[in-house]
C-alpha cells in the first residue's frame, strides 16, 4: 500500500489479489448478495485509490482498509433504503438470508448459526465478523473504531454471548 | 482458575493470543465453567459458516476500474499542466479551452449550428428548398455525433451518461457511434452508463457488430440489471448465436437465481 500511496498504481493489482476474496466475504457474511458484494468490493478499491495519499504507513493497513469498507457498506445501506424501487425488481434477494445462503452447505448447525448471525444487531455482527472471520486483532478493530482495546474485548465477548443465546433459541425452535 | 481469569483467557484465545500448545489445557480448564465452554464451542463452530469466493470476473472488473482510474489521473494531470501553462502564458492561452476534447466539440457544435443556421436562413430568404434543409440536417447530425464521441471518453460518469442520452436522440446513429457505444457496454465501469448504452443499442441489436458486442458483454457482465437487459435483448434477436449466448448464460450454475427466473419468466425461454 505504501507503494500505491507513493504513486505506483500498478501495485494495486497485488492488493486486488490479496484482499478481494476476504473483502467480498466480509460483505457476504453481513448479508449482501453476491452481485452487490462484488459492486461494493469495487467501490472499496476505488475509494482506496482516491484516498491513497491519506494512508499513513505507520498505521495498520487492515484497520484503514476495513474502515473504508465499513463506510462503503453504510453508504450502500443508506442508498438502498432510499432507492427501494430499484431493489424491488429483485424482490427480496438483497435483503433476506434465505437466498443469500442458499448455495451454501446445508448442515443444520451451520444453517442455524448463519441465521443467528443474521439476526444479530448490525454493530455486534460486524464485530464478530471482523474478529472471527476477517482475522482482525482487537487492537486493529479498536483503532478502526476509535476506542480502546478493552472496550472491544468486552463488546466482542458480549456479542458472542448474545449470539449464543440467539443460537440456542433458534435451535430450540427448529427442534420444536 | 477463577471465572474471571478463565474468561480473560477465553477472550485472549479468541484473539489468537494463546499458543496451540496451551489450547487443549485451556479447553479442559473451561470445562468447570459451562457458559465459557459453550462460548468456546460456539466460536469454533462459527468456522462452519462458509461463504463462496467471488466470481472470476471480479478481478477483471477491478483491473478495468484501475485502468480507467489511471486514464482519469493522466487526464487530470494533463489538465493541470495546461492550467499552469495558461497562467504563465498570455491572454490567448487564458481563453483557450482547458478540456479540448469536450470543450472544443461543444464549441464546434455551437459554431456549426450558428453558421449553418445563418446560411440556411439566408438561403431560405433567397428562395432555397429541400436540398438546403437536408444539408443543414446532415451538418447538425455530424456535429452531434462528434460531440457524442468526445463525451463518451470523459472520465466523469455524468458526461458519459449525457453522451449516451444524446446518442438516443439520433434517429440513425453512425457506425462509429454504435461502435463507441458497444465499447462503452463492454468496458465502462458504471452500471448506469452500461444500462443506458443498451437502451440505445437495442434498436440495432440485429446488426452484427451490436449483436456480437451484446453477446460478449453478456459473458463478462456481473451486474444483475445489465445481465437481465442483455439477455432480454439477445433473446429477441433472430440469430442462432444470440440464442446460444442466452442459453449458455442461463445454464451457468453460478448465475443469480433471481436473474435466471426473471429472464426465463419474462421471455419464456426454455431452460
Amino acid at each position: 500500500m505504501a507503494q500505491v500511496a507513493g504513486g505506483d498504481l500498478d501495485q494495486m493489482s497485488v492488493l486486488f489479489q490479496r484482499y478481494q476474496t476476504p473483502l467480498y466475504q466480509f460483505f457476504r457474511r453481513q448479508g449482501q448478495s453476491p452481485a452487490v458484494s462484488e459492486d461494493l468490493v469495487q467501490d472499496v478499491f476505488y475509494r482506496v485509490l482516491r484516498a491513497r495519499e491519506t494512508y499513513r504507513g505507520t498505521a495498520p493497513f487492515r484497520a484503514w482498509f476495513y474502515q473504508i469498507a465499513r463506510n462503503v457498506r453504510v453508504d450502500y445501506l443508506r442508498r438502498s433504503m432510499r432507492e427501494t424501487a430499484v431493489d424491488d425488481e429483485f424482490g427480496d434477494t438483497f435483503t433476506t438470508d434465505e437466498h443469500i445462503h442458499q448455495d451454501l452447505e446445508d448442515l443444520d448447525q451451520a444453517r442455524v448459526l448463519r441465521q443467528a448471525l443474521a439476526a444479530m444487531p448490525e454493530r455486534k455482527r460486524e464485530l464478530v465478523v471482523l474478529s472471527r472471520f476477517q482475522g482482525m486483532k482487537y487492537r486493529e478493530i479498536a483503532e478502526m473504531m476509535g476506542c480502546d482495546v478493552n472496550t472491544i474485548k468486552v463488546r466482542i465477548h458480549r456479542s458472542v454471548q448474545e449470539l449464543r443465546q440467539t443460537f440456542l433459541a433458534l435451535t430450540e425452535r427448529s427442534a420444536g | 482458575m477463577t471465572h474471571e481469569q478463565a474468561q480473560a483467557r477465553l477472550v485472549a484465545w479468541m484473539n489468537g493470543e494463546i499458543p496451540d500448545t496451551e489450547r487443549a489445557s485451556l479447553r479442559m480448564a473451561l470445562a468447570s465453567f459451562p457458559d465459557l465452554a459453550a462460548e468456546w464451542d460456539l466460536w469454533e463452530d462459527l468456522g462452519q459458516v462458509k461463504v463462496e469466493e467471488p466470481s472470476p470476473h471480479l478481478e477483471k472488473r477491478l483491473n478495468a476500474m484501475l485502468a480507467s482510474f489511471q486514464e482519469e489521473e493522466a487526464s487530470a494531470t494533463w489538465r493541470q499542466a495546461g492550467k499552469v501553462q495558461s497562467q504563465r502564458g498570455g491572454w490567448f492561452q487564458r481563453i483557450w479551452p482547458m478540456q479540448p476534447a469536450l470543450g472544443m466539440s461543444l464549441a464546434m457544435m455551437c459554431l456549426c449550428v450558428g453558421l449553418v443556421g445563418g446560411w440556411y436562413a439566408g438561403y431560405q430568404r433567397a428562395g432555397g428548398g429541400d436540398e438546403a434543409l437536408q444539408a443543414v440536417r446532415r451538418e447538425l447530425k455530424d456535429t452531434r455525433e462528434l460531440a457524442i464521441l468526445a463525451m463518451l471518453q470523459q472520465p466523469a460518469v455524468g458526461d458519459r451518461l449525457q453522451a449516451v442520452n444524446y446518442a438516443e436522440g439520433l434517429s440513425t446513429p453512425d457506425a462509429m457511434v454504435l461502435e463507441a457505444l458497444s465499447r462503452t457496454l463492454l468496458y465502462d465501469t458504471s452500471v448506469n452508463v452500461r444500462l443506458a448504452a443498451i437502451g440505445v443499442l437495442a434498436p440495432h441489436r440485429n446488426e452484427v457488430p451490436v449483436r456480437t458486442a451484446m453477446q460478449s458483454a453478456l459473458q463478462q457482465e456481473t451486474s444483475p440489471l445489465v445481465q437481465m437487459e442483455l439477455a432480454r435483448n439477445l433473446s429477441q434477436v433472430d440469430h442462432p448465436e444470440a440464442r446460444q449466448a442466452v442459453e449458455v448464460f442461463l445454464a451457468n450454475p453460478d448465475l443469480d437465481p433471481t436473474v435466471k427466473d426473471a429472464v426465463a419468466k419474462s421471455l419464456q425461454v426454455r431452460l
